[in-house]
């Protein structure tokens, strides 16, 4: 199996989803390469509807595989405005490409400075 | 109508049912989850509401005749073997890793005793380990099933005292049953015989639950029934949504009140296995 990979071009929560700055101030938000190969196969995602607001740590959408229903655990607290609806019918992205096609949500952040861990530091937690 | 089974490798439950379809010579397509991936996930999407996970996933296999959706090896093979008339006395299993449990001997219907005694040869004789529940009633249909030695361990729940069989369990308890059902469940190599709290609609069809005193009745009952204030019973309470859970502490009035007749009693956590 090839290694698990964190770019560090994100931020990331302990609880195994990233963080990235879109560019227009607001953040998409996944899953983690480790978190995708702990589910394996994704078979069905329960995702938010737009408008909705999570605060950090809790879980914004459902991931489902076949032996698992595990909660998506939201990095960064704020309001979805877009949800990945290609996820509908092809969950399997979140597997195949958890840090593009595979997205969850995209929220504009209550604080764009609220703490999160680095690449580093979230490989270090997953490798111990 | 067509068959579709949704299975997993190298699951014996779904090779239990498909043995059981192919003897029969009914005709099915059979998905695996893994290797029919795309078929499968597309499936799950379309009836994610009404499939079952067990606390390991997704419970497999899956059998879909066009018309009822059903999980379970038990459920499946009672549903192929008398349609629907099963499913008083086959319930979902609790127990995984092997065993099978949601088999109650004493809710068969008349007429199904061939079908249920059927049912439990097919499940072991496929591999699995049963566990055969009862509550007293039908001890001559409990006695031909524990004599094809098929059940593994035999477990008698007192679900109350008499009076309470009708609204607790769907029908009467005759105490010369509960008599031969304690005497069967004894002899048997690995039994429990338990004194259940149940859960039941109550007159106006409010959830209530069995009273310390009416457990005291039902442990009168059965110390009448064996003669033995020593046997061996576990108070065990039925958890269900819409109750507080009982557990502990809210169990020993439960205890006292049993004790009087059956001075072994003992609370007993459910467990996994």
């Amino acid at each position: 199996m090839s290694a698990l990979n964190y770019p560090d071009d994100r931020r990331y929560h302990a609880e195994h989803l990233w963080a990235k700055e879109a560019g227009d101030g607001s953040f998409v938000i996944g899953i983690t390469d480790f978190a995708q190969d702990q589910l394996g196969e994704v078979i069905f995602i329960d995702l938010p509807e737009a408008g909705a607001h999570f605060t950090q740590g809790v879980s914004c959408a459902e991931i489902e595989s076949a032996k698992v229903v595990s909660p998506a655990i939201i990095p960064l607290s704020g309001t979805v405005v877009e949800v990945n609806t290609a996820l509908s019918d092809t969950p399997e992205l979140v597997n195949s490409d958890p840090y593009g096609a595979g997205w969850l949500v995209r929220i504009t952040a209550d604080d764009p400075a609220e703490a999160t861990i680095t690449a580093a530091q979230y490989a270090q937690l997953v490798s111990a | 109508m067509s068959i579709t089974l949704y299975t997993a490798p190298d699951c014996l439950r779904c090779k239990i049912v498909k043995e059981f379809l192919a003897e029969r010579g009914q005709e099915y397509t059979a998905f695996d989850f893994k290797a029919d991936k795309d078929i499968f996930n597309a499936y799950y999407r379309a009836n994610r509401s009404a499939i079952y996970r067990n606390p390991e996933g997704v419970e497999f296999p899956i059998f879909d005749d066009g018309t009822v959706i059903r999980q379970g090896t038990g459920e499946i093979l009672a549903y192929l073997l008398s349609g629907r008339v099963l499913e008083a006395c086959v319930t979902r299993s609790e127990l995984l890793h092997g065993w099978i449990s949601g088999l109650n001997v004493s809710a068969c219907p008349a007429g199904q005793e061939d079908n249920f005694v059927t049912l439990v040869r097919l499940l072991a004789k496929g591999g699995l380990t049963v566990e055969l529940h009862a509550d007293g009633r039908r001890a001559d249909l409990l006695k031909r099933v524990l004599d094809e030695g098929h059940v593994s361990r035999m477990v008698l729940d007192v679900v109350g005292p008499a009076g309470l069989y009708p609204a607790v369990a769907g029908g009467e308890l005759a105490l010369d049953d509960l008599k031969q059902s304690i005497a069967l469940t004894r002899g048997y190599k690995e039994h429990l015989i338990r004194l259940v709290v149940s859960a039941y609609a109550g007159e106006g069809g409010a959830l209530t639950r069995v009273t310390p005193v009416e457990a005291a009745e039902a442990a009168k009952m059965v110390f009448e029934a064996c003669g033995d204030r020593m046997l061996p019973v576990f108070i065990e309470a039925q958890q269900v949504q819409g109750l507080e859970k009982l557990e502990d502490q809210a169990l020993l009035p439960y205890r006292s009140k049993v004790r009087a007749s059956l001075v072994k009693a003992e609370i007993r956590k459910p467990e996994a296995h």
